[in-house]
């Protein structure tokens, strides 16, 4: 199973990383949908998403650029009778792909030139069960399986003797965590609230070195918890939304978390046939650098949902922001396509394509 | 029919600009994929030193197998001499009883070839062997395996058989009838001038001595096998004076006698480190060889040193060949040295010998001597590491 998950990383290096952020605390926080938007609830919608990504990053001097392509979402929400409903989503919470390389140093008459790749991400399963009351008040429960792992490749080359050794470091983690949700709907208005509690994350670690030796370490820690609303506002074709979120972090001696903040304005249009969104967002991560700076990242968007006739939508998104850190700048893009499969049940007699 | 036409036109239109787009994107990810790497971003690490490290471990044990050997099932025999040390060769000759049925007998040594390996003229003077010897078992100290003799042979000085130089392919001597007697009890050939002559012993079948008898016109090879009608078995032996090396010295050379068994100890190296480079470095004086170049490989041990009992990995750790003028070889093994830094109880130390050790498993390694040097001073092994890079989430909350 790791010759599995190592191959599977090793085909994915294939694609650069990007975020050099993303090698600080548990790496690049990514919220779940239902955090950054009121998702619809009253057919059964089954959704994929990839994301492509390109970076450039920068810290004045030099400059590295990286694209990479990955999925990024798994999506499947069932109405259940008397107003209740069942979700499953896998997703990606925090994103550890990175690529970072030293300046060359020198000691003892050799110099040194460390590069480290990084691949792989803590993912979320998350399970829910909402209900409604007449159509006006909402409340969420949910649960959360945290797994996933990552490869950092950690290549020594020292130059004068034209040797280098290789390292991995392999990290598997597993966690747990629940989370709940309530909201109100009134008239073209609709507020809703969350808290997401986690619990331990463990994390085991296996380092490989070029003599294929292995040696085992285990850590846990407790990721930030997620607290924050949504509040949006329905026109007869405009939607407006705000979205806002808190990461709060727990005491921890493993890491320095700091508070973080997303404030994400949403909007749509629908412009039959399709419908039109855009995005608009600010990020202040809960990680600082190792210098001890903020690291923000700003970012816009815009896409539309594509009907596909008796499917579902087609998705499309493009959106590009700066995150700044230190002295470290990162100039990104990305391209977000996804499928969503829809049926409203008791409307139609066939299953899902037919 | 209009429409229709018109949806047509619209679903082509819609194909070749979702063809376009595909390719536009297919362009798009090929271009981005080429990425740059540089110099970005190890400091948010925080983690993994950026120093190389280098120690010089000297050996904590050097022991030369043995000083002594019985040389007589080599397949070379050795006759010189230089500032360090002396080779004579013994001869004995079984049977030769119809030595008195020719008019001359002569006794052929045979030289290697000069373009085989380089070697000295060297002249002999050859005196009768007094004692009792044993070819398998005599030495500069022994007669046989346990008889002490006077060191170098016991023979009678005052009895000068003949003269001869080894400086052609083919060397004879004559053998008289009346010193019957001391071809049986053996003669021994004493170097007169300074290098060495490698001459084929009875154990070598190419260049192996042998005797020719003289009657006339007529020329018979006596054979050494028993009840033949003009039978003679030759025996043959070098015995080397040892090398009497300063205290830091130690003999090396080919042969399982003249391995050298090294251990270095390495408790300074910390736990979990990457051996970047590792080298043995051993200054060396090149005593004898009948080459240009000398070869040197080393062996990493299983088990502790045994003296000649000991277990040794087949597997060469390392080598290197460097020229006879040459004062110091390095070996280069970074894996046995990671080994030894991961598994510290393995760290049995290591083997290191001329290469002939195991060239000629038929003839047995102890019975080959082809070259013959010294250790001078300590040998070093030089070692560069990195540290292992630390873990994302060390252990702790």
């Amino acid at each position: 199973m790791r010759k599995l998950i190592a191959l599977i990383f090793l085909l994915s290096s294939a694609l650069s990383a990007y975020s050099i952020f993303n090698s600080r605390g548990l790496g690049g926080y990514n919220p779940p949908a239902e955090f950054l938007q009121i998702q619809p609830r009253h057919q059964t919608r089954l959704g994929v998403g990839f994301l492509s990504e390109y970076v450039y990053a920068t810290d004045g001097t030099g400059g590295q650029r990286a694209f990479q392509i990955r999925p990024e979402s798994f999506q499947f929400y069932f109405p259940l009778p008397w107003r209740f409903g069942l979700g499953v989503q896998v997703t990606e919470r925090f994103n550890l792909d990175y690529y970072v390389e030293s300046d060359s140093a020198r000691s003892s008459d050799y110099t040194l030139i460390r590069r480290v790749k990084s691949r792989g991400g803590i993912e979320g399963l998350r399970l829910s069960l909402d209900k409604s009351f007449y159509d006006k008040v909402y409340v969420g429960v949910g649960y959360e399986r945290l797994f996933g792992g990552a490869w950092e490749r950690w290549e020594s080359e020292v130059v004068e003797l034209t040797e280098t050794t290789v390292d991995s470091l392999l990290y598997h983690f597993g966690g747990n965590g629940v989370w709940g949700m309530a909201g109100f709907k009134l008239g073209p208005v609709e507020m809703r609230g969350f808290y997401a509690h986690p619990f331990g994350l463990a994390v085991s670690t296996e380092v490989q070195t070029t003599r294929d030796s292995a040696i085992v370490d285990s850590a846990s820690c407790i990721p930030p918890a997620e607290l924050g609303g949504i509040i949006t506002c329905s026109a007869k074709r405009l939607e407006l939304g705000l979205a806002y979120i808190q990461q709060v972090p727990a005491d921890s001696t493993l890491f320095s978390f700091v508070p973080g903040h997303i404030i994400q304005a949403n909007a749509g249009y629908r412009f039959d046939p399709f419908i039109l969104t855009g995005k608009a967002g600010w990020k202040n991560w809960y990680v600082e650098t190792a210098s001890g700076s903020p690291v923000s990242d700003i970012y816009v968007g815009i896409g539309a949902r594509i009907p596909i006739k008796a499917y579902g939508y087609g998705k499309l998104e493009i959106s590009g922001g700066l995150r700044e850190g230190g002295d470290i700048s990162e100039y990104h893009v990305e391209l977000r396509a996804g499928l969503e499969f829809t049926e409203i049940w008791g409307k139609r007699e066939r299953m899902w394509g037919g | 029919m209009q429409s229709r036409k018109s949806l047509k036109e619209l679903k082509m239109l819609y194909g070749r600009s979702a063809a376009s787009i595909l390719v536009l994107l297919g362009a798009f990810c090929v271009f981005l994929s080429g990425c740059e790497e540089g110099p970005l971003g190890f400091d948010e690490l925080e983690r993994g030193e950026l120093q190389v490290h280098q120690v010089i471990i000297e050996t904590d044990t050097v022991v030369g197998f043995s000083e002594q050997i019985a040389l007589g099932g080599t397949t070379t025999l050795i006759g010189g001499r230089d500032s360090l040390t002396e080779a004579r060769i013994l001869i004995s000759i079984a049977g030769l009883d119809s030595i008195t049925a020719f008019d001359s007998v002569k006794l052929c040594l045979r030289r290697y070839p000069a373009d085989e390996i380089s070697q000295d003229n060297v002249t002999f003077n050859i005196y009768p062997v007094t004692a009792d010897w044993d070819e398998e078992g005599c030495t500069w100290f022994l007669a046989d395996a346990y008889s002490n003799w006077e060191l170098g042979g016991e023979f009678d000085d005052s009895d000068l058989i003949t003269e001869i130089t080894a400086d052609d392919d083919t060397v004879e001597l004559r053998l008289a009838p009346e010193r019957l007697d001391d071809y049986n009890q053996g003669i021994i050939l004493l170097p007169q001038n300074d290098g060495f002559a490698y001459l084929g012993s009875d154990e070598k079948a190419s260049y192996a001595p042998f005797i020719l008898g003289f009657d006339g016109e007529d020329t018979t090879k006596f054979s050494s096998l028993a009840g033949a009608d003009y039978y003679a078995a030759i025996y043959d032996a070098t015995i080397l004076e040892p090398y009497e090396a300063p205290i830091p010295d130690t003999l090396i050379g080919a042969g399982l006698a003249w391995r050298v068994h090294l251990r270095f100890p390495l408790d300074s190296l910390p736990q979990d480190i990457d051996i970047t480079s590792a080298d043995l470095v051993v200054k060396y004086e090149n005593f004898f060889s009948p080459e240009s170049t000398l070869d040197f490989v080393c062996y990493r041990m299983e088990e502790p040193y045994v003296w000649r009992y000991s277990e040794m990995v087949s597997a060469i750790a390392g080598r290197d060949s460097i020229d006879v003028t040459d004062d110091s070889l390095s070996i280069s093994f970074v894996g046995v040295t990671q080994f030894w830094a991961d598994e510290p109880d393995s760290n049995f130390g290591l083997i290191l010998a001329h290469s002939f050790l195991q060239t000629s498993p038929s003839f047995g390694q102890e019975k080959r001597i082809h070259a013959l040097g010294r250790i001078t001073g300590t040998p070093k092994l030089i070692v560069t590491y990195t540290t292992i890079p630390q873990t994302r989430f060390p252990g702790g909350d």
